[in-house]
């Protein structure tokens, strides 16, 4: 085709035209909202941080919160804090996401249907404690924390009912607790100076992920490897029969079979024994290692050059955690294990995460905690008239073949107070939406050796609304206020109406409690560093107070101290039913015990080890896959003697070929629109009763393995090449 | 002519029709899009500002501290009219301030029409620009909405309706306001010596 000079500038300017003209956007409608309510101080599109406490685990990590516009955009550490130093992990993070979680309760659920209708609840809730109290011991409460002041309440008021209470939480820290009673006194959890050590031995604890302190131990973590006043890296060896993120951190990961734990820290007590050392029971120098080699599939010369290592070392440590507690011995195992710090001539310090403040009127902590086997027993005696479920998921963590659903549909009252819909919100007759930590008051009174000098010191964190509340809602803590009120005198004697009041009647003083909200704890520094917290958002008629007063400490009790000291004279083993391999269920690093599932960066969040997302998988191990021809994606079933379970199939080279393992937290099927997938390994576990505690053996459950064919999908971060069709990427 | 030659000739007016056309509908479109529309109470400056007296800072009380001057919150007009005229809105008069009052009893925040908008490759600070013209004529702050903020949103205080001058639609903005356009802004920074560089504004 041949184009003239002009005509090509034609071309050219028309097409350009029509180009420019295609390009230009129509322009979004832009709306300027006037908020309902603007404090003076708030400056609009701009932030203010407020100091709160985190209450996602017992940890009690001092965290700012970034508000803009009323709307909390992030947290960060408070770097004075003794307990986190500034840091935050990924739990804390995420759980912006419960806040503004879209499957939050808006309203109240009358026998499923929904209601605003709360004086009606206050009243129903009155007539069940009333109720309650003319008949002791038929009412029940679940709950999966007693802490501060809102646990303190509960404790107060659960004993002005006569109801017990049942603390449910994978994973259990009962058998740790019963342990350090027979070693302390006091029904604890031990406390690791990780940082002051220089060869710390851990057998099986996750203490940089689960647990009570995974960012303080991370901390610590960081200062055993790297600190300044150091002369060389610290060195960590771990015993364990599964590599989890603590494991694989290790120098040297020594496989011991499920269980045994406490076994090899007989072993290596042995050994140190052999080579002089003193203290070591009696009954344990009798056992030879090669029985103990026997029980724990680890070679005597390991325990022996092992022990030669810890006798070289300036500051050896022994740790234990929740997961040697999950064994029918789990007792045991703990202690044998701070045993062997006492051998090192280690002090076995301890530390409380949970203690009660005490209330206006209140003497002493009422002992009103039972077992989960208690608990069980009495429902299938029918003795509840009531049951409160206060922010847990029985059905969901109970093992199937205890039958909660059956258990609680008996009863007559059924609660649920909850801030999302669950398994177990399904079968209440009423379910009250409760706040998350954001929007509510609260705290939580820590006594430990946290700071610099290892002196013992009892940390006070405040917990401050950071943003209005969600309509709809209220805190836990007030409902049970309201209720108590309307249930008369004998109830709410001396209480105030509101956690904001009883939180703050531990500091009369104005100017500690104005420094209280500054700072959101009570801390050994004297002084804050403005400039972290409002940069340069200084508001002219709303300048910094002038932190005038420190406050102190209020004094706090443990609920715990009812456990009774155990006696252990002689080795056991672990005890495991079924046939096959021991199932480990273990605690996700993204979903936790399961609560954290309806949160989509969690989900997202890659396992440490197998890098999975949005999907539970069986861990197999090597020697197993290699003798039934499993390969990874394959589908498999485990099969226990109460149930099955199926997923994707995860050979791997760091668990014991004794043990399969899945994670925790998939599985729901009411909880969301972002947990509705995977399977739960709870489910499938015998219901186990642990020795001496009453808590559940978590792991005590043998499954067999089969193949059901197929694959399955995972999506993961270690071969994603894998994941596409291989002709659409043939390597 | 051939047939080719024909239908090319077809096409290339078909084109410039399209264009045409084109730049036309979009040019209404945008001019509508900017131009005033009805907010969602009948809010009047000339009676709070003109009549009443009431200083700018009152009710944008972002605007001395912060970037954004922002709109008081339902809260904030409350605190006046729960006394001013409530007898007229009790009695079922004054419709715009029932429609407030309505806001308030419902919990729900007013979605206002944003007249003056800044494009988001802008970053413009209403404190920096304050500061420096009450720093030029310290009197300006007695009457801040005549000597401060008239020099960009003019005499607000005849406006009964909130508008933005409207010129040539800037079209690959959307912008049809000349005092937000970046003329205006490097005129005035000319003119009194503000910072010319190009990540004064744009970062």
């Amino acid at each position: 085709m041949d184009i003239s000079r002009k005509e090509f500038f034609q071309w050219s300017v028309v097409t350009g035209a029509a180009v420019a003209f295609a390009g230009c956007g129509i322009p979004p409608h832009q709306a300027l909202v006037s908020q309902l309510e603007l404090p003076e101080y708030r400056l609009p599109g701009e932030a203010k941080w407020f100091a709160t406490t985190c209450q996602e685990c017992a940890g009690g990590c001092g965290v700012s919160v970034r508000v803009i516009d009323g709307r909390a955009k992030k947290l960060e550490g408070i770097p004075q804090h003794p307990i986190n130093h500034g840091k935050v992990c990924a739990q804390g993070q995420s759980s912006l996401q419960a806040l503004y979680n879209p499957d939050r309760l808006t309203s109240i659920l009358k026998n499923q249907n929904p209601s605003q209708d709360w004086n009606e609840v206050f009243k129903t809730l009155a007539s069940q404690l009333n109720a309650a109290a003319s008949n002791k011991g038929s009412m029940l409460w679940i709950a999966d924390s007693l802490h501060g002041t809102t646990g303190a309440l509960m404790v107060l008021l659960a004993e002005r009912a006569g109801a017990k209470i049942c603390v449910l939480d994978f994973q259990s820290t009962t058998a740790v607790r019963t342990a350090m009673k027979g070693l302390t006194g006091k029904a604890e959890l031990p406390y690791y100076p990780i940082r002051e050590s220089d060869y710390v031995v851990n057998f099986g604890s996750d203490f940089l992920l689960s647990g009570d302190l995974p960012v303080h131990y991370a901390w610590s973590y960081g200062e055993f490897r790297q600190g300044k006043n150091r002369d060389h890296r610290g060195v960590l060896v771990s015993f364990a029969p599964r590599m989890n993120l603590t494991v694989s951190n290790s120098d040297q990961w020594i496989p011991v079979r499920p269980g045994t734990e406490g076994w090899a820290a007989l072993g290596l007590g042995n050994a140190l024994s052999a080579l002089g050392k003193k203290g070591w029971p009696g009954w344990a120098t009798s056992i030879s290692l090669e029985s103990i080699s026997k029980v724990t599939g680890v070679e005597p010369d390991i325990f022996e050059r092992l022990a030669k290592r810890l006798l070289l070392a300036k500051r050896p440590l022994a740790v234990a955690g929740a997961e040697n507690g999950s064994y029918s011995n789990g007792v045991w195992n703990t202690e044998m294990i701070q045993k062997l710090n006492q051998l090192l001539g280690v002090p076995v310090q301890s530390f409380e995460p949970n203690l009660l403040t005490t209330l206006p009127g209140q003497k002493g902590i009422p002992s009103v905690i039972i077992s989960i086997e208690a608990a069980v027993s009495q429902f299938q005696k029918g003795k509840f008239e009531s049951v409160w479920v206060l922010e847990t998921n029985p059905r969901y963590l109970l093992p199937k073949k205890l039958d909660f659903q059956g258990l609680f549909s008996k009863v007559k009252n059924k609660v649920v107070f909850s801030p999302f819909p669950n398994e177990t919100s399904l079968l209440a007759d009423w379910v009250i939406p409760t706040q998350t930590w954001f929007e509510t008051w609260g705290d939580r009174l820590i006594r430990g050796p946290f700071g610099d000098s290892n002196k013992v010191s009892t940390l006070y964190n405040l917990q401050q609304p950071v943003v209005a509340e969600r309509p709809g809602s209220k805190a836990l803590g007030d409902i049970l206020l309201m209720a108590a009120k309307n249930a008369g005198a004998s109830f709410s004697k001396e209480l105030p109406s509101s956690v904001h009041e009883l939180v703050k009647s531990h500091f009369p003083d104005e100017s500690v409690w104005e420094n209280m909200l500054l700072r959101a704890g009570t801390w050994d520094e004297a002084s804050l560093d403005w400039e972290l917290y409002l940069g340069d958002n200084t508001h002219p008629l709303f300048p910094p107070p002038v932190v005038k007063k420190e406050g102190k400490s209020p004094s706090g009790a443990s609920a715990w101290n009812h456990l009774d000291k155990p006696e252990i004279s002689e080795a056991v083993e672990p005890k495991f039913f079924g046939e096959g391999q021991v199932l480990i269920p273990f605690y996700s690093p993204a979903l936790g015990d399961g609560s954290s599932a309806n949160r989509p960066w969690m989900q997202e969040l890659p396992d440490p080890l197998t890098t999975v997302t949005w999907t539970h998988w069986i861990e197999l191990p090597m020697s197993l896959c290699k003798q039934m021809e499993i390969e990874r994606g394959d589908v498999v079933r485990l099969v226990s003697e109460s149930g099955a379970l199926t997923g994707p199939a995860y050979p791997s080279p760091a668990l014991h070929p004794d043990a399969v393992a899945v994670p925790v937290g998939q599985g729901h099927d009411h909880y969301g629109m972002f947990a509705d997938h995977g399977e739960n390994p709870l489910s499938i576990l015998n219901p186990v009763w642990q020795e001496g505690t009453g808590e559940l053996a978590w792991v005590s459950t043998r499954v067999k393995v089969e193949k059901v064919g197929g694959k399955a999908r995972m999506t993961t971060w270690d071969e994603r090449v894998n994941n596409y069709p291989k002709d659409l990427m043939p390597l | 002519m051939s047939f080719e030659q024909k239908l090319l000739k077809t096409i290339r007016a078909l084109i410039l029709i399209g264009a045409i056309f084109g730049a036309i509908c979009l040019w209404v479109v945008q001019w509508w899009l900017t131009h005033p529309k009805k907010q969602p109470i009948a809010f009047s400056h000339k009676i709070h500002v003109g009549q009443r007296q009431i200083s700018c800072f009152f009710c944008h009380t972002g605007v001395e501290h912060g970037d954004i001057a922002g709109v008081p919150s339902v809260q904030d007009c409350m605190q006046c009219h729960q006394v001013v005229a409530n007898e007229q809105v009790v009695a079922n008069e004054r419709p715009e301030i029932q429609k407030l009052t309505g806001y308030w009893e419902r919990k729900q925040p007013i979605e206002w029409f944003k007249v003056y908008k800044v494009p988001k490759h802008v970053h413009f600070s209403h404190k920096v620009h304050i500061a420096f013209l009450a720093k030029r004529n310290p009197d300006a702050l007695k009457d801040p909405g005549k000597f401060i903020c008239a020099q960009c949103h003019g005499d607000v205080s005849q406006m009964s309706t909130i508008a933005a001058p409207v010129g040539t639609v800037m079209l690959l903005t959307g912008n049809a306001n000349p005092n937000t356009s970046m003329g205006f802004c490097v005129d005035c920074h000319h003119a009194n010596g503000g910072p010319m560089d190009c990540t004064a504004c744009h970062r």
